[in-house]
């Protein structure tokens, strides 16, 4: 991993590929120790170094006395989790819109002289539902399962 | 005009009533109990291997997790089967998945994975279920207090607790169906305090030379209402509404969670199109029930691990906004 | 090894949702011969700093992530240090300013938009804040017309900046340059032309893969190579009990 961390220094690897490095790097393993080592590395090679050695302790130090930021974004999401929602936001139009959406193609659907009769559910015709549920819902203790689920429509 | 001793008969049935429903009192201290063990999985440093028991399916689980400057690191190893990481911080939930010759990364959010079960706001949860002290056992080498959560209807299947009675920590849960039969378990079978703030092991052990690929078929937008579940069944509330991108699917398919503040369901709609099979119906799978349905065009499908009554009502309830 | 195809589907991931501003320009390499001039190269370079995953640990950090936000001041502390300490000639001064620095870089987090890279708009705020020190003891900025904005943009492109008066170097800045300049003197050939190319000439793993006349695989393989040889060296003077991550 650390060589993907060092490719991953030189901008030479997606962004979107490196959760793992990303995740590895915040942590206080080795990883995380090269973070560090390549940049200091890079310092002293660009003649950028001014070495002052407690200088990231100090200021994650004082970081955690700075209250947890939310960017717009946290803050929908804490919205959603306590269920607050303003009656009207700035939302309103695209809820509209949507509305609006949903209800064309329900008339479109219905007019469509193609759609079978419907069929008792069978064995594995709700699967993807039941593993997309315990994916997304909360609180759900069959976490550890999905990946038989998984397995199972590969 | 009324005397002083009026005013205190008055009030003697209310005295009297509070003295006989003396269970009231104790039902109080294991609300606080359940309020310590919803806090203590999130705020306590602890690695331990976890049992997850569905039917015939067991899965043995590693959990590490720490609390360190208000956020919580998680990370829970599938033992059994294929490998499976499950790191989380705070809400974010990252998977590392191993599939065949890639290791694939999904992400999710907010979910409650264990032993942090209980959600930290009790309130919904006092709506819907009464608790009943069972008595103490040893779980995991540890002395547990052992609580029932009875639901007040049938829209509910019952919980047992195994609380740490030092610490707090769920250290069992198990949920029961209207017969009492066990439907679904998980628990530690030995767990440890952590003593330490290290994070060296928040990182994927997972075979770190193969190619990590993010999970494409999932798209977690938020979405706003357009449809409507008029009348819920009692206690449940929606909290979320999200679109998934099936594959296979040229539409996108929305679904709704609902939940009591413990059990949840889902509820997906999806334009029917041309070709596409309708389908009706119920079944059982262990815990887990489904309901099936067609509407204006919609195919609902209601999943939740909830008595089937539940998921047939809010299937029936669903009507779309004008 | 460079998957910009994969943008779309990208977007589509859930990750990404909130984050789509970040990621609208994939990381083009501009593949150009030996011709190229200099304004490409500086592009380049820039490019190189990798500002998407910059970007990325901003947004984190921004979602209330404060280790992501913590990995940007391992990144960056230094350079601005070395920035600042052309404004206030005190070490310990300096020190505090940096510090001072990215606390406020923290607390205006959610008002940076991306519209420049981070590190501009961190140094500019370093430069506000050294400004606001100095006026407050009543010391004129002299050295302003050193350093100013326009420089601050290209700072980060090692230029002229580089010929600048250097003010004086710790003891353990002036030990931890010498241990890493002799670690790479005593590189094998290969390792210590890749390390080189890469970092001071700016190549991409590309245009090095040109020059060296090898596939790109190797030139990770080596630019890796070249520097955990190095930090080798380098761990036993940073890994001092104080040195401790936070």
């Amino acid at each position: 991993m650390k060589q993907q961390l060092s490719a991953l220094v030189d901008g030479e690897v997606d962004v979107e590929r490196c959760e793992h490095i990303f995740l590895a790097a915040k942590s206080t393993g080795e990883v995380a120790q090269a973070w560090r080592d390549y940049h200091v590395i890079r310092d002293v090679i660009r003649d950028d170094c001014w070495i002052e050695s407690e200088m990231t302790s100090r200021i994650m130090a004082r970081l955690d006395d700075e209250p947890t930021m939310l960017a717009p974004q946290a803050m929908a999401a804490a919205d959603k989790v306590t269920h607050i929602r303003p009656r009207f936001s700035k939302y309103s139009w695209s809820i509209a819109a949507s509305v609006a959406a949903a209800f064309f193609v329900g008339m479109f659907v219905l007019n469509q002289p193609e759609i079978a009769a419907p069929t008792q559910i069978a064995d594995n015709d709700t699967d993807e539902y039941v593993v997309a549920h315990h994916n997304y819902a909360p609180n759900s203790a069959t976490y550890y399962m999905h990946n038989v689920a998984y397995n199972a429509g590969e | 005009m009324p005397s002083k001793f009026d005013f205190l008969r008055a009030c003697l049935p209310a005295l009297l009533l509070a003295a006989i429903s003396q269970p009231a009192f104790a039902e109080d201290d294991l609300w606080a109990t359940m309020q310590k063990t919803a806090s203590a999985a999130r705020e306590l440093n602890y690695q331990g291997l976890f049992i997850y028991h569905n039917g015939a399916m067991i899965r043995s689980v590693q959990i590490t997790h720490i609390y360190e400057g208000g956020r919580e690191f998680t990370r829970n190893v599938v033992l059994d089967g294929r490998p499976r990481e499950v790191f989380s911080e705070g809400d974010d939930i990252v998977i590392f998945n191993a599939k065949n010759d890639k290791v694939v990364i999904e992400k999710r959010r907010g979910q409650n994975l264990f032993p942090a079960m209980l959600p930290t706001q009790l309130h919904p949860l006092k709506q819907n279920y009464k608790l009943k002290f069972v008595g103490q056992e040893r779980i995991a080498g540890r002395l547990a207090q052992v609580i029932d959560m009875v639901p007040n209807d049938n829209l509910r299947y019952q919980y047992r607790i195994w609380s740490d009675t030092e610490f707090g920590l769920l250290l069992k849960m198990s949920m029961l169906d209207t017969e009492g039969h066990t439907l679904e378990q998980i628990g530690f079978n030995q767990v440890a305090m952590l003593h330490t703030k290290d994070l060296d092991w928040f990182q994927p052990k997972i075979d770190t030379s193969k190619p990590y690929v993010m999970d494409d078929t999932t798209d977690l937008t938020h979405t706003a209402d357009n449809l409507v579940v008029a009348n819920l069944p009692t206690g449940y509330k929606k909290v979320d509404q999200i679109q998934l991108k099936v594959p296979g699917r040229t539409t996108q398919v929305q679904q709704l969670i609902f939940s009591d503040g413990l059990a949840s369901v889902s509820l997906f709609v999806e334009p029917m199109v041309k070709g596409m099979q309708p389908r009706v119906g119920k079944k059982t799978m262990g815990s887990t029930n489904v309901y099936a349905h067609v509407l204006n065009g919609y195919q609902l499908v209601v999943v939740g691990e909830v008595p089937a009554q539940t998921v047939e009502q809010i299937a029936q309830q669903v009507t779309f906004k004008k | 090894m460079l998957h910009t195809a994969n943008l779309e589907a990208l977007t589509r991931t859930g990750f990404v949702e909130n984050n789509t501003k970040a990621y609208t320009t994939p990381n083009h390499k501009i593949t150009q011969g030996s011709h190229r001039d200099m304004t490409v190269q500086a592009a380049n370079a820039k490019q190189l700093e990798n500002k998407e995953f910059d970007q990325m640990l901003v947004e984190r950090a921004q979602q209330g992530d404060k280790r992501a936000f913590g990995l940007l001041v391992e990144k960056y502390h230094r350079k601005l240090g070395r920035l600042l300490s052309r404004m206030i000639r005190d070490q310990a001064e300096v020190e505090d300013v940096v510090q001072e620095s990215f606390i406020k870089a923290y607390r205006a987090l959610h008002s940076f938009r991306g519209d420049s890279a981070f590190y501009t708009w961190l140094y500019r705020i370093g430069i506000n804040t050294a400004k606001n020190y100095l006026v407050s003891l009543g010391r004129k900025p002299q050295v302003m017309q050193d350093v100013e904005i326009e420089d601050v943009e290209n700072f980060d492109e090692g230029n002229d900046m580089r010929t600048m008066e250097t003010p004086e170097t710790s003891l353990m800045t002036k030990e931890i340059a010498q241990t890493v300049n002799d670690a790479i003197a005593a590189l094998p050939e290969e390792l210590r032309t890749a390390i080189t190319l890469r970092e001071l000439e700016g190549l991409s793993y590309e245009d090095i893969a040109n020059v060296m006349q090898c596939p790109i695989g190797t030139v990770r393989s080596r630019i890796f190579r070249a520097r955990e040889t190095i930090a080798t060296k380098l761990r036993p003077l940073l890994d001092t009990p104080q040195h401790k991550r936070w």
